[in-house]
């Protein structure tokens, strides 16, 4: 009886715990700039591998990492990629910072240690309830394969290439006014139309 | 009574930990001051400190660098966002660009 009583207390205490939680973050909201908890990392991971299948995940890419087919997906990546992920792939970009869940360092282990059936199935059908949407037609897609070489090669990726790559990056005309007046601030100490410290 | 029910129970499984990044804010002046997670810029308006993070990216004439590379004196474009109030610095880019070397 009274090993009854202390199991409920505890599950009673549980419960007025989480709920008193619940409440207070409820009045606090919710923000994209907060990180998943562990618990969601956890659910949402296994649930990306689930909506993989077997036979996809073994994929294998029919391309080789030669020097013609990173170059193709590096003009690709700076293009389609780089405004969430980055040149360098690491996601310190404002739009992946931002992102709930936020983009991944590329670079690392976690998506390093996928398969290439799985990057390349990530970045042909997109992961629901993510900043990543489906990219190429509905048909097997060269393209996404060869980003899948880039992917690999992120972790070596050189400062020559990142810097050619800074060249392919989508800019609206403001932003490559903005840049040009970051040079010449840099280069010549001049900032006609600029208060020095200004927000975008 | 159920939809708050529910609500609580998403709250519970949702949540997470804060982390708070503001907007880009973008600081072009010279360093007056360092140390070691900090670097005080001033504008043409005012004098900013911006801290510095693990993940602040340094590049020098387009090259990533580190701090060491950075001095008092130094002109510096700083992309920073706002976090506690504080600016915190993603990338700071310093050193003349290419045509210019």
């Amino acid at each position: 009886m009274r090993k009854r009583i202390v199991l409920l207390s505890i599950i009673v205490a549980g419960i007025v715990g989480a709920a008193a939680f619940g409440w207070v973050t409820i009045r606090r909201g919710f923000s994209a700039r907060d990180n998943p908890s562990a618990m969601e990392a956890y659910v949402a991971k296994t649930a990306r591998k689930l909506s993989i299948p077997a036979s996809e995940r073994d994929a294998k890419n029919p391309f080789a990492p030669a020097a013609e087919v990173l170059s193709e997906a590096r003009t690709h990546f700076a293009d389609h990629c780089a405004s969430c992920h980055g040149n360098d792939g690491s996601g310190k970009t404002e739009i992946g910072r931002n992102l709930y869940p936020k983009a991944p360092d590329m670079r690392l282990q976690e998506t390093q240690n996928l398969t290439d059936g799985e990057i390349y199935y990530i970045i042909h059908n997109g992961i629901r309830l993510s900043g990543m949407p489906a990219w190429g037609t509905e048909e097997k897609d060269e393209d996404s394969w060869k980003l899948v070489a880039f992917i690999r090669h992120l972790p070596r990726v050189t400062p020559g290439e990142l810097k050619e790559m800074e060249q392919l990056n989508p800019k609206t005309d403001s932003e490559r006014a903005e840049e040009r007046d970051e040079e010449r601030f840099l280069n010549e100490g001049k900032s006609p139309h600029l208060n020095g410290n200004r927000h975008h | 009574m159920k939809q708050m029910i529910l609500r609580v129970a998403f709250v519970i499984f949702a949540s997470g930990l804060a982390s708070a990044h503001g907007t880009d804010q973008h600081v072009m002046g010279k360093v007056t001051a360092m140390s070691d997670n900090s670097i005080t810029v001033q504008t043409a308006k005012e004098t900013v400190t911006v801290y510095t993070m693990a993940e602040t990216k340094f590049v020098k004439s387009g090259v990533p660098a580190s701090i060491k590379d950075l001095k008092v004196g130094d002109r510096v474009v700083i992309h920073a966002g706002k976090m506690d109030h504080k600016l915190m610095a993603h990338e700071i880019r310093f050193g003349l660009t290419e045509k210019h070397q």
